[in-house]
């Protein structure tokens, strides 16, 4: 099959699904307890996307991506910018030997 | 407003394009063409299952079943798209726009954004983001290879320490996220492990049970102090 056509198709199941909230979402008719419940969708998606994921995303020892996050944790913690967080966290990982 | 979306949308920007450097190489070792391979970017627009396409590609899957497995994949972004649009002010014509570039990374900068979401905001932030990956895309199926492997390697780290340099602050300033942050991903990561379902819907459970268990705990916390 052409790839094009695929391609068409993969847009189409993934565009639904983002633009579907917004039409059907009427923000001042929102029950309150259903927005405080998806007042935390930003943490829980967070969290399910980093772990396990972001845990095995190196190649090499299974200590290297967890100690990777931890870095960048450390980082952000006193720098909040993401650039600075992102580009040191990968200039250290850098340096590590994994062999 | 556009301004702050171009500004907040530069980590982004960074971050999809050396992740989409590995992209652009992946689809041309799966045999793709230049074009086919920046379409996927420029169409789907859809980070992991984008590398599941390639997968699937390589191992000789039907249409169904990349079609199939590519909206279980993306179905996180209903979750997402709803918790952006019950905070989005005024709905306008633009609003197919600044849906299509909902992803994982722009709902997260968004949602932790300094400010209000708005449609062009959002436009700002996802086309910025847009730009790092198509262009990503592009560079890597043809110069990817000249890069070292151990960055090639260590670049897979690096959607990873975005979301983690955008959660860290908010940790920081209420120590109580980090058990639903902790609770979300640890079901995560058991529904992984335990392979029951795919991964799709198991971010999705993940997902609707860290809410849960937030929502739970602001009850609780509201009845003790009454």
């Amino acid at each position: 099959m052409n790839h094009y056509l695929i391609l068409v198709l993969m847009m189409l199941v993934t565009y639904i699904p983002r633009l579907f909230p917004f039409l059907a979402l009427d923000e001042k008719k929102i029950p309150p307890a259903v927005k405080q419940w998806l007042g935390w969708l930003p943490y829980a998606a967070l969290g399910a996307l980093i772990i396990p994921g972001g845990l095995s995303a190196i190649e090499g020892p299974w200590w290297i991506s967890p100690l990777g996050l931890f870095i960048a944790a450390g980082i952000s913690w006193f720098y909040s910018n993401m650039i600075v967080t992102v580009l040191c966290t990968l200039a250290i990982l850098y340096f590590i030997p994994i062999g | 407003m556009i301004g702050r979306g171009i500004k907040e949308g530069i980590p982004v920007l960074v971050g999809y394009f050396t992740t989409a450097v590995a992209f652009g190489l992946l689809g041309r070792n799966t045999g793709l063409l230049f074009m086919e391979t920046v379409a996927v970017s420029l169409i789907v627009f859809a980070g992991a299952s984008q590398f599941i396409f390639l997968s699937l590609l390589a191992s000789g899957a039907g249409v169904t079943e990349i079609v199939i497995t590519t909206f279980l994949v993306n179905l996180r972004h209903l979750l997402m798209s709803s918790s952006l649009a019950v905070r989005l002010e005024r709905k306008s014509a633009l609003l197919p726009l600044a849906a299509f570039g909902v992803t994982d990374e722009t709902f997260a900068v968004a949602s932790f954004g300094s400010g209000r979401i708005t449609e062009p905001y959002m436009i700002a932030l996802n086309t910025t983001a847009y730009l790092g990956w198509v262009s990503g895309t592009a560079a890597g199926y043809l110069a990817g290879n000249l890069l070292p492997l151990k960055l090639q390697n260590i670049m897979g780290l690096l959607l990873y320490v975005l979301f983690v340099a955008i959660l860290t602050p908010e940790v920081r300033k209420r120590y109580s996220l980090l058990p639903v942050i902790l609770f979300s991903g640890g079901v995560n990561w058991l529904l992984s492990l335990g392979g029951w379902m795919s991964s799709g819907w198991n971010m999705i459970a993940a997902i609707i049970l860290g809410c849960t268990a937030g929502f739970l705990m602001d009850r609780r916390r509201h009845e003790e102090a009454r």
